[in-house]
């Protein structure tokens, strides 16, 4: 077996605010394999998206971060060290390698650029494309993520969509690189119940195709259960169970994990 | 998982702990807070120092005309072109401008939170009308109707701060108006309803205290524009009368006579300036105080 | 955008019947008459100079006059400058003021747009301590203040720049550098703001995390959304700015409108003062039309 895509071992990360320091997450180990689904499950504040974040150097300017997040290379190019690698070599793993989808698809798009100019500059960035052909690229992602009328509409502004057609958007956009891991931080909360599985089932389709590795954060371990391989539960920094999807759902070790679960209504007695 | 760096954790427990937080960062603002000091010793100074001094605001002393600062002569900021002492006629104007700048803000805030609170706790078509009329007026040249206003009813000190006050409601009116709204619509009305508290009961528990700490904001940031206002007016002629002077009137005086006597231009000036910088500095402290995500 | 253009338009006609109804309101209500002044006259020159001015007629009829010339752009004759007409008054001050003010305004923008910029992304550092400093010190120190200080230092102590009057270039520098400060600050504090909000939002996360330059981030993404708040500060500024020259006109001796206003108010000029002040009125409310539907060209959000 070759080595993982990412291997994270010994992740910290501190907040330093003007009264207080936070530890946001703690020792953290955990890999992630080619094209693996991993989830990562806690409630809000337990340090999942901050994990993530840190991962892409994307946490605000008092966080202090500390561990390793080795980036296996491939092909010709070498591993790539996350957390300490200058911004220029960063920028191009960056939507490239690793993209990212954002919980609030309302807010993630620029309202003040067309959808056409968000979906091009990736693509020229990182592929360097030629305007016409970048523009074609993104007509055929978007018709991926089976927008109607994609031709058109590629030219609105964000408010011109609806709130599943915004993160559909996005996802276009996350992909349109083939990136080797997806990182989906809750992408279906801020949406209505009928979209969701829709968004997620998109998701799955879309990264079968480019065998793209996922890593969903989610507070639902429902979502965890029908997208995820693997799973890590995390509560206040910790991680606190780690292991196959089953094994989670089975045999719970964490007194933490079984609460959760508990949680999960049931329509059986 | 949170250490605390500071007390703020014993704060959270005791409750109710927006005004002590907010004075807890103001104290931690150095520029706010020396600010603070300056303007209290400019107010003391303006307020009793007159009294101090041997001479007043008005005699005139021939012998003594365009006397250059000095501790010898008794005249601490030198005289004037008719041998007025600066000292007392600064001080003294101080008094005017200082008045005018607390007098006019509280006329404007007066009418400002009324209006504001009135048409946003109204709501509806009542609000579109009442907000219209002041969009109306911010989009009329004021200053030139303040003039306007001096120059056909003549100039005296009870009539400027009407004028002043009147067009200085405007901003807070507008800024009480959109707090209202929003305050209205919070959950902890509607649950404060639900217990059964009536409208005067939720005005006073719940609305004013939340209007507070930005009506006291713009409070300090009212006061400085208006006290600008006054000096503006005066200083071209149309606002305090001589022999009663206030900083604009002086700086005037001291622009006229600048190249024989700089210190008659200077020493207002200093005044005016750092007045209006301690209150700017206190409001924008204020500000970060009460609204934190700013810093 | 021609339906939202004709919609406000038509939306600023109130305003300029209010302006126009308030000023005719406010002489009538004024006590005693501009024809009061320092010499006495007799009754059949009273009544001749009444007639001269339609004060003799009822207040509707004077009133109908009233909206009648202004409709026509013709403001009537001075009473300080004898067979002048006000109109001609303007046409003569309105270019000089109108130059001062344009100036004063481009500086005003090019300084603090950058400054403003500089500050946010370096929240919390020394530049930011710094250009915040400054522009405090700009709110603070009003141009009637600023204005004779440079005269004193540039003029009268050392002969770098002229004290006053208009000859060449040279006289708009202080002028222009008095009338600009305050909206140097102004500017810079806003942009300060709205860069910061900006740079906090989701989208821009977004557009860091596609791994786009750090200059492609901030002058396709953060620079026009962060730039809008200081378009709609335009119309005020450009308002406060009419208003500053007539004091910056008064202290540098510039043949501007301002300056003939604040004589006019001195002298009590009555049709002079009120012509000029529905003039700027009407500039103003125009300007900030314009303003209007630049921001709604530029903001995608904005319905017409």
């Amino acid at each position: 077996m070759s080595r993982p895509l990412l291997e994270v071992r010994n992740l910290k990360i501190d907040f330093e605010t003007h009264d207080a320091v936070v530890d946001a997450v703690h020792a953290l180990d955990f890999t992630l394999e080619r094209g693996e689904a991993l989830g990562i499950v806690g409630e809000s504040g337990s340090g999942k998206s901050q994990t993530v974040l840190g991962l892409i150097g994307l946490l605000a300017p008092n966080a202090k971060i500390s561990g390793t997040a080795t980036l296996t290379g491939s092909g010709k190019q070498g591993d790539i060290e996350l957390l300490s690698a200058k911004p220029r070599i960063l920028r191009k793993v960056r939507g490239a390698r690793i993209a990212m989808i954002f919980q609030d698809p309302m807010t993630a798009l620029n309202p003040h650029l067309k959808i056409s100019t968000q979906m091009i500059e990736v693509l020229r960035a990182h592929r360097g494309m030629g305007r016409r052909e970048a523009m074609q690229a993104a007509i055929d992602m978007l018709e991926a993520v089976r927008i109607p009328e994609a031709a058109r509409r590629i030219k609105y502004y964000p408010h011109q969509f609806s709130g599943g057609m915004r993160q559909r958007v996005m996802i276009a956009m996350a992909l349109s690189c083939e990136p080797e891991i997806l990182i989906a931080d809750e992408p279906t909360t801020a949406l209505d119940v009928t979209v969701q599985a829709e968004i997620l089932d998109l998701i799955d389709e879309l990264r079968a195709r480019t065998h793209t590795a996922l890593i969903l954060i989610t507070h639902d371990l429902g979502v965890i259960a029908g997208q995820c391989s693997r799973a890590l539960v995390m509560r206040r920094g910790d991680l606190v169970e780690h292991g196959p999807i089953e094994q989670i759902f089975r045999a719970p070790e964490a007194q933490y994990t079984r609460d959760l679960l508990a949680a999960i209504p049931r329509l059986e007695g | 998982m949170i250490s605390r760096k500071r007390d703020s954790l014993e704060n959270a427990a005791r409750g109710n702990s927006l005004g002590r937080d907010a004075w807890r960062r103001l104290k931690a603002n150095r520029a706010a807070m020396a600010s603070l000091v300056l303007l209290g010793l400019i107010t003391l100074a303006v307020v009793v120092g007159p009294w101090l001094s041997p001479f007043n605001y008005y005699s005139q002393d021939y012998d003594a005309i365009w006397t250059a600062p000095s501790w010898a002569s008794g005249h601490f900021f030198g005289t004037d072109a008719v041998g007025r002492d600066l000292f007392v006629r600064t001080l003294n104007g101080g008094r005017i401008s200082l008045m005018v700048g607390i007098v006019t803000t509280f006329v404007s805030l007066i009418i400002g939170v009324t209006y504001g609170a009135t048409s946003g706790y109204l709501g509806g078509r009542t609000d579109n009308l009442m907000m219209r009329i002041v969009d109306i007026l911010y989009s009329l040249p004021f200053m030139f109707f303040v003039i306007l206003l001096v120059v056909f009813f003549g100039r005296n000190l009870l009539l400027l701060f009407a004028a002043i006050g009147a067009v200085s409601w405007l901003d807070m009116a507008r800024i009480v108006r959109g707090q209202t709204l929003s305050i209205k619509q919070q959950p902890y009305i509607e649950a404060a309803r639900m217990a059964g508290a009536g409208t005067p009961g939720i005005i006073a528990r719940h609305i004013v205290p939340n209007l507070l700490g930005l009506v006291v904001v713009y409070v300090t940031l009212t006061i400085p524009q208006v006290i600008l206002f006054e000096s503006f007016l005066s200083y071209l002629g149309l606002g305090v009368q001589p022999p009663a002077t206030s900083w604009g009137a002086l700086i005037n005086d001291g622009t006229s006579e600048m190249s024989v006597a700089p210190w008659l231009l200077i020493i207002p000036s200093i005044f005016l300036a750092v007045t209006l910088f301690c209150f700017n500095f206190i409001g924008d402290g204020l500000r970060d105080a009460l609204d934190p995500k700013d810093r | 955008m021609m339906a939202y253009i004709v919609k406000r338009l038509l939306g600023a006609i109130p305003t300029i019947f209010i302006l126009l109804t308030l000023t005719f309101a406010l002489v009538h209500l004024a006590p005693g008459s501009p024809l009061d002044g320092d010499r006495p006259m007799t009754p059949e020159v009273r009544a001749n100079l009444e007639a001269k001015y339609h004060m003799n007629e009822p207040l509707i009829q004077q009133y109908r006059r009233y909206l009648l010339n202004i409709a026509h752009l013709d403001f009537g004759t001075s009473f300080q400058y004898k067979n002048t007409s006000v109109n001609s008054l303007i046409a003569a001050g309105f270019p000089v003021s109108l130059t001062l003010g344009a100036a004063a305004l481009a500086l005003a923008l090019a300084l603090g747009i950058p400054l403003g910029m500089l500050a946010a992304v370096h929240q919390n550092h020394t530049a930011d301590y710094g250009a915040m400093g400054l522009s405090l010190a700009g709110i603070s120190v009003p141009n009637f203040v600023l204005g004779p200080l440079m005269v004193l230092v540039f003029a009268v102590y050392n002969d770098w720049l002229p004290a006053g009057g208009l000859d060449g270039w040279q006289s708009y520098v202080m002028p222009v550098l008095a009338l600009a400060a305050m909206y140097v600050a102004y500017v810079t504090r806003l942009m300060r703001a709205s860069t910061i909000e900006v740079l906090r939002s989701n989208y821009i996360r977004t557009a860091r995390a596609k791994g786009l330059s750090g200059f492609r981030v901030f002058f396709v993404h953060v620079l026009p959304a962060a730039l809008l708040p200081v378009v709609s500060f335009l119309g005020p500024a450009a308002a406060g700015i009419l208003t500053g020259s007539v004091v910056v006109e008064q202290i540098f001796g510039i043949p501007g409108l301002g300056r003939f206003f604040v004589t006019g108010a001195l002298n009590r000029d009555y049709t002079l003062v009120l012509g000029i002040t529905l003039f700027y009125g009407i500039i103003i409310i125009g300007f900030n039309l314009l303003v209007d539907v630049i921001y709604g060209w530029l903001d995608p959000r904005v319905t017409y």
